[in-house]
């Protein structure tokens, strides 16, 4: 068995859904006919009402290798998972896959409520295709790994819907399939669960199999998969090393949530603070038991309870005149001491996006360590940024400039009004309009005229 | 769908937007296989069912008697009262009657069974990939064990009016296998549609009523033209009537129109199977959320 043998592969695959339900129960119809009569239909035409749900998707995944798949939600993630495991057939292309292929597309589907769990574990890996024999060898390493062993004559009905999970994820984690694709099942389940998950994740990773993971958590995607593929609206944007694609997706992102979080004008607060911490406690402990090791070594996450933008006298504010000192002003937590975290801020303009970069990655140097509760203060003075709506970013690498430490996200608003704007010397009806539209920072400049080599004119625009 | 196999032994399934029929041999083939591989899963779904059916319920097992005892029993007073009218029967009306009610409810169920199996198992067409063929053996099976519940009735009546038990007893517990066969092909027919449009579920409620009166349950099979025609164009009749004879007599009295509807059924059945089968990708796709 070669090493490196793909054993997904998937060529220029398409998939068309159609939004109305009664046309697309008609479709149906039509396509099992077809299907009866071995007509081969066009699949590369859509009929009237249908969307492509995926186009031309190509990948291959190898042995050894986990590919993540990211996107919004809708943007056909699902979709190719049940492609890929035969649950609907592609309308173009091909797929092929070689070897035993374990889909979890959901935990403990087919679990009858009225059932004990137990039961429904016999239930479970018979409908996933366990033998008989097999189960009763592996009932008490389900319980074991489940952690539900005094809920296991309980009916399933009565069982949370975490509980439930577990229970699924438990009988998928007895199995030793060639291929494995999961489709957000880890997001279920409290922390400690999540994490033991995770880590049976890892181990699968390095035992030779191909795996597809879709999953909303970055941090996943970055710290398990070699590679990515980012879907929107069923066309692949990116499609590469399992970092690069994170962070192209994660810029992406960000200009999304600005400019919906920019519209109801909401001001980021560190409302997930309190399970961070709870989670960061819960994960360090299990990592000094058990070890867990992950691409991304050394990842400890800083929490950020608040950040505020304050003014020159010091309060904080979310209108500053034109050329106010303006500092923003980051309120942080961190469970261990993390030696050297790199913080940086990207501005936002709301009408041009990313204009201005602010890092510790830029500066190239950091604080020796933080620990605990602390804040981190960057002043900017008199800023060059003209009257707009703007917003900050956060994101927060580890020492080597790595490892995602605070994954990037949008953490504060400001505006800049036109109050001291007279600074800049303004001249003909539509200057303020162009400085609006056109130029988020002003850069003092001159203007020079020649003529037969000769200087007859200059203009010089500067800031006071 | 293709399944080969790699040097090393790997197996490699292809999918492609051809339909599978397009190379019948290869299909036929892992239909057997599936066939094979669905007992064990069809078994554990068969018992969580009838366990989960009769875990939530006072009377339990009793519900398998209760309906076609209930329909007997109004025919029985009925027929006692005089209000309808039919020819004597060779064997006690009671019997008669109770025979043909619990035939056709072990016909009805079967009908139903493969619609209702997969109506209830839409999560798991959606999310796992399992041998298809699972849900329907599974829906065979919750027949046969009710239907061997509804028997002992016939048993019980048997022994209480001294029918005489022959040969033609064994045959006639063979052939309700063809009975539930033919609930299950037709059911399964009409399967792939009743998924899409629940019209199928209402439409089938009142044929099988209408059914019902046009089948020879409580009364003797028809001897005059037209009536006759009614056991030539409904394919239960011949089965039901066939049963019954050679419970009740020991002979079959007309083997041409019982082995001809047990034939085409068997035919019927590996149409509808290959069809269902075509079908389910599309299915799932519909259904899915």
């Amino acid at each position: 068995m070669s090493q490196n043998e793909a054993l997904i592969t998937c060529e220029n695959v398409s998939k068309k859904f159609c939004k109305d339900l009664k046309q697309s129960l008609w479709y149906g119809v039509k396509d099992i006919t077809n299907e009866v009569l071995t007509i081969r239909k066009d699949g590369t035409k859509l009929r009237p009402g249908e969307f492509w749900s995926l186009r031309n998707v190509s990948f291959e995944v190898r042995r050894g290798e986990m590919l993540g798949l990211v996107g919004q939600n809708g943007a056909g993630k699902s979709t190719l998972l049940k492609l890929l495991c035969g649950l609907i057939k592609p309308d173009t292309g091909k797929i092929t896959m070689k070897g035993q292929v374990q889909a979890l597309i959901e935990l403990g589907a087919g679990f009858n409520p009225i059932l004990t769990g137990r039961e429904n574990v016999y239930i479970n890996a018979a409908v996933l295709g366990i033998p008989r024999e097999k189960i009763d060898e592996a009932i008490p390493h389900i319980i074991e790994f489940s952690g539900l062993k005094d809920f296991m004559d309980m009916p399933v009905n009565k069982y949370s819907s975490g509980m439930k999970s577990r229970l699924g994820f438990s009988i998928i984690a007895q199995l030793d399939p060639d291929i494995i694709l999961i489709d957000e099942v880890l997001a279920v389940g409290d922390m400690a669960f999540q994490e033991k998950c995770m880590r049976r994740m890892d181990s699968l990773r390095k035992s030779d199999k191909a795996i597809i993971f879709v999953t909303h958590s970055l941090y996943q995607v970055e710290a398990l998969c070699n590679k990515a593929l980012w879907i929107d609206k069923g066309n692949v944007i990116q499609y590469g090393e399992a970092s690069e694609v994170v962070r192209a997706y994660l810029d992406d992102q960000e200009r999304r949530s600005m400019e919906e979080s920019r519209k109801e004008g909401v001001k980021y607060q560190g409302r997930t603070t309190e399970m961070t911490k709870a989670y960061l406690k819960s994960r360090d402990e299990q990592r000094e038991s058990e070890g867990l090791e992950t691409l991304n070594k050394n990842k400890d996450l800083i929490a950020i309870e608040n950040v505020e933008i304050v003014n020159a006298e010091g309060k904080p504010d979310t209108e500053f005149p034109f050329r106010s000192d303006l500092t923003v002003r980051i309120h942080y937590y961190t469970q261990a001491r993390i030696e050297t975290p790199l913080f940086n801020m990207r501005i936002f303009s709301k009408r041009w996006g990313g204009f201005t970069e602010a890092g510790m990655l830029i500066d190239g140097s950091g604080p020796d360590s933080v620990e605990g509760s602390g804040i981190v203060e960057c002043c900017f003075a008199s800023p060059p940024i003209t009257p707009g709506d703007y917003s900050i970013t956060l994101f927060i690498r580890s020492k080597d400039g790595i490892a995602n430490l605070f994954n990037m996200r949008t953490v504060a608003w400001f505006r800049i009004t036109d109050e001291n704007i007279e600074k800049i010397s303004l001249k003909g009806p539509m200057a303020l309009n162009h400085i609006r539209q056109g130029s988020p920072i002003y850069l003092n400049r001159t203007w020079k005229f020649y003529r037969d080599g000769q200087l007859t004119d200059m203009i010089e625009a500067t800031l006071q | 769908m293709k399944r080969k196999t790699t040097h090393n032994n790997l197996p490699v399934v292809e999918y492609t937007p051809d339909s599978s029929l397009r190379n019948p041999l290869a299909m036929f083939k892992s239909m057997w296989k599936d066939l094979l591989s669905s007992k064990e899963l069809a078994l554990r779904l068969m018992s969580r069912d009838i366990k989960a059916q009769y875990r939530q319920s006072i009377f339990g097992i009793l519900w398998a008697f209760i309906p076609p005892v209930a329909t007997a029993f109004v025919f029985i007073v009925l027929n006692q009262r005089q209000i309808f009218n039919i020819r004597t029967t060779d064997i006690p009306y009671p019997v008669f009657v109770m025979f043909g009610t619990v035939l056709w409810a072990i016909f009805v169920e079967s009908l139903n069974a493969p619609i209702q199996t997969v109506a209830a198992s839409h999560v798991l067409l959606t999310k796992i990939t399992f041998p298809k063929e699972a849900l329907i053996l599974s829906g065979i099976g919750k027949v046969v064990f009710n239907a061997g519940i509804k028997l002992l009735i016939i048993f019980g009546l048997f022994v209480y009016y001294r029918i005489p038990i022959s040969w033609g007893l064994l045959f006639a517990l063979l052939s309700i296998v063809l009975l539930i066969l033919l609930g299950t092909t037709i059911g399964l027919a009409l399967t792939p549609l009743s998924v899409l449009y629940q019209d199928i579920i209402q439409m089938l409620t009142v044929v099988t009523g209408l059914w019902f009166f046009i089948t020879p349950v409580v009364y003797p099979p028809p001897v005059n033209f037209p009536f006759t025609l009614l056991s030539v164009i409904n394919p239960v009749s011949p089965i039901l009537i066939g049963i019954r004879d050679m419970a009740t007599e020991g002979t079959l009295n007309n083997p041409i129109p019982f082995f001809s509807v047990s034939a085409l059924m068997l035919i019927g059945l590996l149409i509808t199977w290959v069809v269902f089968r075509l079908s389910i990708p599309i299915l799932v796709e519909r259904i899915s959320s």
